[in-house]
This record gives structure tokens, C-alpha cells and sequence, in this order.
């Protein structure tokens, strides 16, 4: 039979284990109070589109900019280009419709007329 | 006498257990908590979350497509999304900076306020019983090739005004008598529902009956072949002159 100490690190083992797979699989805590840049790559496209459809309605180019700002890295400077081009990307790889792929591709050359410079910057 | 040494409980090993899921808890939610890398917007933090809901609006300003709008705040997974997008709309209108951002919120708010209310009154005008309303129909017998089965009788039977809409059916054979085990299917845009004859031996061996769903039209198979279309839950009068979903009663025989 069993000593006392051995059924004692038995079942902290098994706490330990349950609470693990609590903690990381079934629950994890980042999951909560995250930033966009943790947003998956079809809710971060989606999110551009709605940038591209705003921007269809105003054509205020720096407000798309600092609307697309909220996919980098706060604090840290941002290409919205990048941002559009992997939504055209995303876009044209899963059948989105034409229309939203042509607004995407509006905001784009806009992005571009605005400063030449994004096409040139590599992707943060 | 001999005493025998007092049995205490085994507390250690529930002690054991919880010391082991504290050690847990502290290693993955405080010392190495799990790096996620794909979340959805229901998992941002609040002020992400409020720019989500401003961009949501914006882009239904410029489209008026409310399905999208609707689906996009369904992310975020506001109990009210009505009510969020108006708080947001008062928070905004308090800035001079930011009231095209407000006009836009709100306007989602009132949009999406209005056609949830027109839904609501839709579902609660299926869902309840008017006498006057010839939408529900009878039934169309409409037997597909093969069929063993012939309809001899349909009526509308109105009980009680509490009692939901059935379908009730009774089968019988070439000698008359109630036929059990009769395989029955009921198809609808909502799915489809297979049964038999025979669940309620204390009504009839023949016998089998379903709950309709008000608004729904149903086709209906006996042993998988279409017998009648447009089935649908009818409104009657009771005795009393009380509103009330009546139960289509329907009499097969078996062909000769």
C-alpha cells in the first residue's frame, strides 16, 4: 500500500496538472485585455476593409492612416500600407468579394499617392 | 477493552490537490502565462474595443449595410451592443474633436435599435396564434412516385388555447387496422425530424404526432417518400372564441 507521502505528492501532482491545462488551454489569461496586433488574420483584414470603406465615403486619407494605426504596435511607427496590402492579400486568397477588394485596392493607390515612401518600407 | 486508533479523515490529500492547482494557477497565470497569437475582437481591451465599435459605425455610415454591421459588432460580443454604441455616442459627443464619430455611433445605435425591434415583433407575430390569418394554409397533398400510402382524411382540431400546434397522424393498413413502426420524416428549412408510428401505444399503435413550429412549413414523408407539402401550424377558435394554434389531424390508409 501506499505511504501518506506518496498519495500527498499524488494528488499535487494531479492539482498541478489540472490547474496547467486550466490556466493555458481552457482559460488562458492573455486572452483577455489583448492588443490588435494579436487579432487574427481575418478580423485584422476585416478591420482594414471597414478603414477602406470609411475612407470610400470621406477620401481623408490621413484619417485611414491614423484609423490603420490601430494594427502596429502602440507607440511604435507603423507602414498603413503594409497594413492594406496583407488585407488585399488575405483578400484575394479567400474569394472576398470584388467590391470590397476594389476598395481595398483604392485605399491603397490613395495610401500611395500620399507618400511613395510606404511602398519601400518593409513590413514592421 | 481494546480501543482501535480513531480513523481520521484523509484531509491531506485534499490538501495536496489544492496546494498542487495553486502551484498551477501561479505558474500560468502569473510566472509564465500562455502567449496568445490569434484572438478575436471580443478579446481586446476596452479601449481597442471602443475603436472597433467607432470603425464598425463608420464603415455602415459610408455602406448603410446593416447584416455587416450587425455581424462585425457581434464580435465584440457586447450583451447590448445598442446600448454600447450609445454610451460611446454620448462619450464622443462631449468632444468637439470627435462628433462625426458620434453622429455616425448613433446613428448605428438608432439603426440597429429600430431593426431589432422589427424583429422582435415579427418572431412574436409568428409565435402567436391569429384566426384571422390565412397565411398558414391547408396542407397540399402532393404524394411522390411509389407512394404506399394514401391521405383518406385531414381536419383542424382546435382543443385548447394552451396547447402548442401538433401534427397528429394515424396510419393504417389494408385490413384497417393501426399500423406501428410506420417510418415518418418531417423536412423543413430548419432540418428535418424522423419519427415513427407506434410511440404512444395508449392513443393507437397507428399513431404518431409532432410539435410544429408557428411559421415554419414542413413536408412530410411516409417511408421516405413525400406525401404532403406546406404543412404548416394553423390558427383556430376555440369553443369559447378563444385564439388558439389548432392540430392538423391526418388519416393514411395503406394502397390495396
Amino acid at each position: 500500500m501506499m505511504s501518506r507521502y506518496t498519495l500527498f505528492g499524488i494528488t499535487i501532482f494531479l492539482g498541478f496538472i489540472f490547474a496547467v491545462y486550466y490556466g493555458w488551454a481552457v482559460r488562458p489569461l492573455a486572452a483577455a485585455n489583448a492588443a490588435p496586433v494579436l487579432l487574427r488574420e481575418d478580423y485584422r483584414a476585416d478591420y482594414v476593409v471597414m478603414v477602406a470603406e470609411a475612407f470610400h465615403a470621406d477620401h481623408n486619407t490621413e484619417r485611414a492612416i491614423a484609423a490603420l494605426g490601430f494594427l502596429g504596435v502602440e507607440g511604435e511607427p507603423y507602414n498603413p500600407y503594409a497594413f492594406v496590402s496583407d488585407a488585399l492579400t488575405f483578400g484575394t486568397e479567400n474569394d472576398y468579394a470584388v467590391v470590397d477588394l476594389e476598395l481595398l485596392q483604392a485605399l491603397a493607390a490613395a495610401l500611395l499617392e500620399f507618400d511613395a515612401g510606404f511602398a519601400g518600407t518593409p513590413t514592421p | 477493552m481494546i480501543r482501535e486508533p480513531e480513523r481520521k479523515p484523509p484531509f491531506f490529500l485534499l490538501t495536496g490537490l489544492v496546494f498542487g492547482l495553486l502551484l498551477g494557477f501561479l505558474l500560468t497565470w502569473l510566472i509564465w502565462p500562455p502567449r496568445v497569437t490569434e484572438v478575436g475582437p471580443a478579446s481586446l481591451a476596452e479601449p481597442y474595443r471602443a475603436q472597433y465599435r467607432l470603425m464598425t459605425a463608420l464603415a455602415f455610415a459610408s455602406t448603410t449595410d446593416l447584416g455587416r454591421a450587425q455581424a462585425r459588432l457581434e464580435l465584440l460580443g457586447d450583451s447590448d451592443p445598442v446600448r454600447a454604441l450609445n454610451s460611446q455616442a454620448q462619450v464622443a459627443l462631449a468632444s468637439n474633436a470627435t462628433q462625426r464619430e458620434a453622429r455616425a455611433l448613433a446613428s448605428l445605435a438608432e439603426t440597429l435599435a429600430v431593426h431589432l425591434a422589427s424583429q422582435q415583433a415579427t418572431a412574436q407575430a409568428v409565435n402567436t396564434p391569429n384566426p384571422g390569418d390565412d397565411s398558414a394554409s391547408t396542407p397540399i397533398e402532393s404524394v411522390g412516385e411509389g407512394a404506399a400510402y394514401f391521405l383518406d382524411d385531414q381536419q383542424l382540431t382546435c382543443e385548447s388555447a394552451d396547447a402548442p400546434p401538433y401534427l397528429k397522424i394515424f396510419i393504417f393498413d389494408t385490413n384497417h387496422n393501426p399500423q406501428a413502426g410506420v417510418q415518418l420524416t418531417l423536412s423543413s428549412t430548419e432540418g428535418e425530424a424522423q419519427f415513427t408510428t407506434g410511440q404512444r401505444p395508449e392513443m393507437s399503435q397507428g399513431y404518431a404526432e409532432y410539435a410544429l413550429t408557428p411559421g415554419i412549413a414542413y413536408t412530410l414523408y411516409i417511408e421516405e417518400v413525400q406525401m404532403m407539402s406546406g404543412l404548416q401550424a394553423a390558427a383556430c377558435e376555440t369553443e369559447e372564441g378563444e385564439p388558439a394554434w389548432g392540430s392538423w389531424l391526418l388519416l393514411f390508409n395503406t394502397e390495396e
